[in-house]
């Protein structure tokens, strides 16, 4: 194979990785977040997730299969960066994420669908509910500095921000079962 | 479920689940499908918060934190920035080619003007280099389990005659080199100005048929230099630590082991910020293998000043 052919190929090969791996991010992310117990660690873990997957795409056959293919990828980082943080904070035992990343890698589609109606869900919360979340997540706001803002305890934050979750989560729940 | 149980739930998700929750929570989750079922469900609210907070922060007016964005397919979500409370540097086109880099937009062109300050270059020449191995407590020193080689096996240095050598703790899955520059050392900025650091350095990894990854980390912290190793190390801890950071990753092709390896990342130093953390290192990928001895050399670190001059009436 000329050098020219070889550089087209990896070019292919580094779109379709892109086009998938933008496709499936916003599942696998969701997928990633039910195993680690903070926001932030979600990023650190989709990090290694997209090196390895990046590594490894030469050897996945079918590009169908790069849903459950990267899920089994996120699983072993998740147990990963479990051990990695195990001494120093409160992480979910390993049988338990194992059981959740096992239950959750057959639940990609209905993450899909529950990403899709999630959107028209926020646009039906109050402004102020869904401003007060995107600033609760925003990553120049920590929930002690946004409660000082705002003249409230940490603790009635949180329980307001669990409020918003609760009525996302029904409306998630109303909407697919209107679609079935 | 019982309005304890989804309180366990929320607060697994906020982070500030107790000890004692944290049992309660795993043998919730170890009986009850329904409970990991909602688990991952809340979950998937949360990520997507999480989204919509990372694209609100890009919308902000005067927005600083640019990304070059080379790809269309490439979504907004994937820049590497980290403040406040995450620590999770790195994305996905950082580790692609150079053809999908993201870094900090320098502003370029007509309209802009810069000036730059190199206040690092560092060859390793010094044959009786000996550094503290601990990360840095003061300014101005580099820190980590480095020694001046001349560079064996075939390779020659990246310039000059002799490599730093970074020589990994026994089973460490990453290893780095690091220094801390206190901006009191330089002159303040100038009206109108906006401040980066760039740093830049050359990798290669000579010894191994595995394949280890480089990475170049910029950390913009408001602490004193002597303040900065605790507040790295309590960064889990404390959404206040870091103000910003930057990580770039690059992971070399099969095919190109051996060579040397050019990574730099560049940080807009942000309001407030007194010292920053400079690393450079290597980790590996598969966290049952120890990563390999490492060369390094041609680091440079940079200030760069760029005005943009106000824009004139019509």
């Amino acid at each position: 194979m000329n050098p020219d052919s070889e550089a087209s190929d990896s070019a292919d090969s580094h779109e379709e990785f892109l086009r998938l791996w933008t496709r499936h991010e916003p599942e696998l992310r969701a997928f990633v977040r039910s195993c680690c117990p903070r926001a932030q660690e979600v990023d650190e873990v989709m990090q290694e997730v997209s090196v390895v997957a990046w590594r490894k795409f030469s050897s996945l056959d079918n590009s169908q299969a790069f849903g459950p293919w990267v899920c089994m990828i996120a699983r072993y980082e998740l147990l990963m960066a479990r051990r990695r943080h195990a001494r120093d904070r409160l992480v979910l035992a390993e049988d338990v994420v194992k059981l959740l990343a096992e239950e959750g890698k057959e639940e990609m589609s209905l993450r899909h669908r529950q990403l899709e109606v999630l959107d028209d869900c926020l646009k039906k919360l109050p402004p102020e509910r869904r401003d007060l979340a995107l600033a609760a997540y925003s990553r120049d706001t920590s929930i002690r500095e946004l409660a000082t803002q705002l003249g409230r305890t940490e603790g009635s934050l949180y329980q307001l921000l669990s409020r918003i979750r609760m009525q996302l989560f029904d409306c998630i729940n109303r909407s697919l079962e209107h679609s079935l | 479920m019982k309005e304890e149980e989804l309180n366990l739930l929320h607060r697994y998700l906020d982070g500030v689940i107790s000890p004692d929750e944290l049992e309660h929570l795993e043998e919730l989750l170890r009986t009850n499908p329904e409970a990991r079922s909602t688990l991952r469900s809340l979950a998937t609210i949360d990520a997507k918060w999480q989204e919509l907070g990372t694209k609100e922060l890009i919308k902000e007016p005067n927005e600083k934190r640019v990304s070059h964005d080379t790809s269309p397919e490439l979504s907004h979500t994937r820049f590497s920035w980290f403040s406040l409370k995450p620590l999770a540097a790195g994305i996905v086109g950082g580790v692609l080619t150079t053809s999908i880099l993201w870094a900090l937009a320098t502003p370029q062109g007509d309209a802009f003007t810069q000036t730059s300050q190199e206040i690092v270059s560092e060859g390793f020449e010094d044959s009786d280099i000996e550094l503290p191995i601990h990360l840095p407590v003061k300014a101005n020193q580099w820190c980590g389990r480095l020694v001046s080689v001349t560079p064996k096996g075939g390779t020659s240095a990246f310039e000059g005659t002799r490599v730093g050598r970074l020589i990994p703790k026994a089973g460490n899955r990453s290893e780095s080199l690091s220094r801390i520059v206190d901006l009191h050392n330089y002159p303040d900025l100038e009206p109108g100005y906006v401040r980066s650091l760039k740093v830049k350095g050359s990798f290669t990894a000579p010894f191994t048929g595995q394949n280890p990854g480089f990475h170049v980390r910029i950390v913009a912290f408001s602490q004193a230099p002597e303040d900065v190793r605790q507040a790295w190390r309590d960064r889990w801890n404390s959404d206040a630590l870091i103000l910003q950071g930057v990580e770039r990753k690059h992971l070399p092709e099969k095919d190109e082991q051996g060579n040397w390896h050019e990574v730099s990342a560049s940080l807009e130093i942000p309001e407030g910020t007194r010292s920053i953390m400079v690393t450079l290192g290597v980790w590996h990928l598969d966290p049952d293998m120890s990563v390999p001895d490492l060369y390094l050399d041609a680091v440079q670190v940079q200030l760069v000043d760029t005005y943009k001059p106000p824009t004139k009436p019509n």
